[in-house]
C-alpha cells in the first residue's frame, strides 16, 4: 500500500471512530477501501461495535453496592448517638469522602450473650474491648482508619495500635467493616469458627454462637476463609458467593468439602437482607420463625418462647424498620397467621 | 449508550435532587469505561478499582455543584486519570509488592475481557502491547468513543499526536489482523 495512502487511511479511520468525519471524508474512505480491499478487514474489525461485556457490568454492580453500603455507613455514623453515661464509647461520626475502603465486610460470630452492659479498660496487654449495648449499634474508628458497625450484642477485640505485620481483630457477634486498604499489612478476622483474611474488598460474614450455621457472603473483591479445625482447607470466595458451614461439623476434626457449601446470592437482595440491620432494620429473606424470634430477641431483648413447633417452621420475608417485637409479630401474622401473647417479661407464641 | 442529553438529565437529578436512581444509573454506566481507562494507567485491577470508585464517589460528594460540570464525560475521565497518576506515585513510593495481588487474576489477562471470540482476543493482545499512551489513545477514541478534542483534553495532548497515536495503533493491528488472516 502506498505510504501516503496508508497515512491518509488511517487518518480517515480515526477521523470515524471518534466520530469527527464528514461525508466528504467518509467518502474518501469509502473509495480507499475499494481501493485497497486488504484493509478492509481491519476496517470492519475497529468500526464494529464492541460486545457487551457481562463481567464488566456485574463487576460495575458489585462496586455500586459496595458503595451504597458504604453510604448507609456514613450516614449511620452520623445518627448514632451516644449511649447514656458511657465515656468509653468508640462511636465514630467522622464522614468520610473518598472512600479507599480495601473491605467491606459484616461478621457475625459467635456471641458470648452478655448482660453485663459495662466497658472494660485496658488490660495489660494493651487490648481495647468494645462491648456493644444489648440493643443497639455503635460505631468504631480502628487504629487504621477501618469503620466497624457492631450490632446488638456482639463483641470487638482489638489492640490499641496496629504494630506488626498484620492487623488482627477479634469478633463475636455481628460487624460490618470497612477496611482500609492496606496491602502490605493483611487485616485479619478472628471468629469462634473461622478466621478471614481480607483480600479484597466487601463481604459480610455471620457466625452468631447461638445459631447453627457460620455464613460468609462476599459483595466485592476477594476473601479467604480459614475454618479453625481445618488449617489445611482455605475457601476462597469470589463475589456473589456465599459458604455456609454447620458449626458442629466445622469444630470436628473430620472436615469434609460437601459439609462446607458455597452458593451464588444475587447482590441485590442479598445485600438488602444482609445488612439491613446497619439502617436499624430487620430484614428476613424465607427465614423460619424461630430465627426471626432470636433476632428479635437480640434486637430488642425480648424473649420468646414457643408452645408450637410447627409455627416454628413457619417461613418470612420482609424488612422492617426497628419500632417493637410486638409490631413485628403483629405484621408477620397477617402474613401468615399464628397467635402470641404478651406475659411479663416474654412473649409466648403458639 | 447513553447521550449527552440523558447524561445531563441524570446528571441534574444527582445535583439538584440527590437521585440514588440517578447516580446508580450514571455509576453502571461510567463505572466498567473509567474501570477500563483507570487499567490502562495502573495496570492493577484492585488499585484501578479503587481509582473508579474514587472518582464516582467524588461525583456524588459535589453536591449541587454537580450541576455546574459541562462535559461529565471528560470530566470524569481526567478525574480517573490524575488519580490513576496519583495513586501510582504513591504506590511506587511504597514499593507494594505482594501475594494477595498475585492471587488476584492478571488484569492485563485478555481472558478477564471478553469470552470466546477469537479476533477480539488476538485485537486485545494486541492492543495490550501497544506502548502506553498509544494503548489509552485507541481505547479512548475507539472504545469509548471520545472526539478528538475530549481525548485530548483528557491526556493533555495535541490532536497530531492523538493523529499519531491512532496511526501507530492501526498498523499494528493491521499487521496483525493480516497476519491472522494469512494463517487461516
Amino acid at each position: 500500500m502506498d505510504r501516503n495512502d496508508e497515512i491518509r487511511f488511517f487518518r480517515l479511520l480515526t477521523l470515524k471512530l471518534s466520530g469527527e468525519a464528514v461525508d466528504r471524508d467518509l467518502a474518501e474512505l469509502e473509495a480507499l477501501l475499494r481501493q485497497y480491499p486488504e484493509c478492509c478487514f481491519l476496517y470492519d474489525q475497529v468500526t464494529k461495535p464492541l460486545p457487551v461485556d457481562e463481567q464488566q457490568l456485574l463487576k460495575a454492580q458489585q462496586a455500586y453496592a459496595a458503595h451504597y453500603v458504604n453510604k448507609i455507613c456514613q450516614q449511620a455514623a452520623v445518627k448514632e448517638q451516644m449511649p447514656q453515661g458511657n465515656k468509653e464509647s468508640r462511636n465514630s461520626r467522622r464522614m468520610r469522602y473518598g472512600i479507599t475502603a480495601a473491605a467491606v465486610l459484616v461478621l457475625l460470630a459467635g456471641i458470648g450473650w452478655l448482660a453485663d452492659l459495662t466497658f472494660t479498660t485496658r488490660t495489660q496487654q494493651q487490648k481495647t474491648e468494645v462491648r456493644d449495648v444489648v440493643r443497639s449499634k455503635s460505631n468504631i474508628t480502628l487504629p487504621d482508619g477501618t469503620q466497624v458497625i457492631l450490632n446488638a450484642g456482639s463483641k470487638l477485640t482489638y489492640d490499641d495500635e496496629f504494630k506488626g505485620q498484620t492487623r488482627e481483630v477479634r469478633l463475636t457477634g455481628e460487624a460490618y467493616f470497612d477496611v482500609v486498604h492496606d496491602a502490605q499489612h493483611p487485616f485479619i478476622i478472628h471468629t469462634g469458627t473461622g478466621i478471614i483474611k481480607v483480600l479484597g474488598t466487601s463481604f459480610n460474614v455471620r457466625d452468631y454462637e447461638n445459631e447453627p450455621s457460620f455464613e460468609t457472603t462476599l459483595i466485592r473483591g476477594r476473601v479467604e476463609v480459614n475454618l479453625n479445625a481445618n488449617n489445611t482447607n482455605k475457601i476462597v470466595l469470589k463475589p456473589g458467593e456465599k459458604v455456609v458451614v454447620t458449626k458442629r461439623q466445622a469444630l470436628s476434626r473430620k472436615n469434609r468439602a460437601s459439609e462446607v457449601t458455597i452458593k451464588p446470592f444475587t447482590i441485590t437482595e442479598g445485600l438488602v437482607a444482609e445488612i439491613s440491620w446497619t439502617k436499624g432494620q430487620l430484614a428476613f429473606v424465607n427465614t423460619p420463625l424461630s430465627d426471626i424470634a432470636r433476632d428479635l430477641d437480640r434486637q430488642f431483648g425480648v424473649r420468646i418462647r414457643f408452645q408450637s413447633d410447627r409455627v416454628k417452621e413457619y417461613k418470612y420475608t420482609g424488612v422492617f424498620d426497628e419500632t417493637n417485637a410486638e409490631e413485628i409479630l403483629k405484621i408477620l401474622s397477617l402474613s401468615r397467621k399464628f397467635r402470641f401473647v404478651q406475659e411479663k417479661d416474654e412473649i409466648i407464641i403458639y | 449508550m447513553l447521550a449527552d442529553k440523558d447524561i445531563l438529565v441524570l446528571q441534574n437529578q444527582v445535583a439538584y435532587f440527590r437521585s440514588e436512581t440517578a447516580y446508580k444509573q450514571l455509576f453502571l454506566y461510567f463505572h466498567p469505561r473509567l474501570l477500563r481507562f483507570a487499567l490502562g494507567i495502573v495496570k492493577q485491577e484492585e488499585l484501578a478499582e479503587e481509582v473508579v470508585s474514587d472518582v464516582l464517589y467524588r461525583m456524588w460528594a459535589l453536591e449541587y455543584k454537580l450541576a455546574q460540570v459541562h462535559h461529565l464525560n471528560i470530566y470524569l475521565f481526567k478525574a480517573a486519570r490524575n488519580t490513576a497518576l496519583n495513586y501510582l506515585k504513591k504506590e511506587f513510593s511504597q514499593w507494594s509488592v505482594t501475594e494477595d495481588i498475585a492471587t488476584i487474576p492478571d488484569s492485563t489477562s485478555p481472558d478477564s475481557r471478553l469470552e470466546s471470540n477469537e479476533l477480539f482476543l488476538l485485537i486485545e493482545r494486541a492492543v495490550l502491547q501497544l506502548p502506553q499512551q498509544c494503548q489509552l489513545v485507541y481505547r479512548l477514541i475507539r472504545e469509548e468513543g471520545l472526539s478528538y478534542k475530549e481525548a485530548g483534553e483528557v491526556l493533555q495532548v495535541t490532536q497530531n499526536t492523538l493523529e499519531t497515536h491512532m496511526r501507530i495503533a492501526l498498523k499494528r493491528l493491521k499487521t496483525v489482523l493480516n497476519a491472522y488472516l494469512i494463517q487461516q
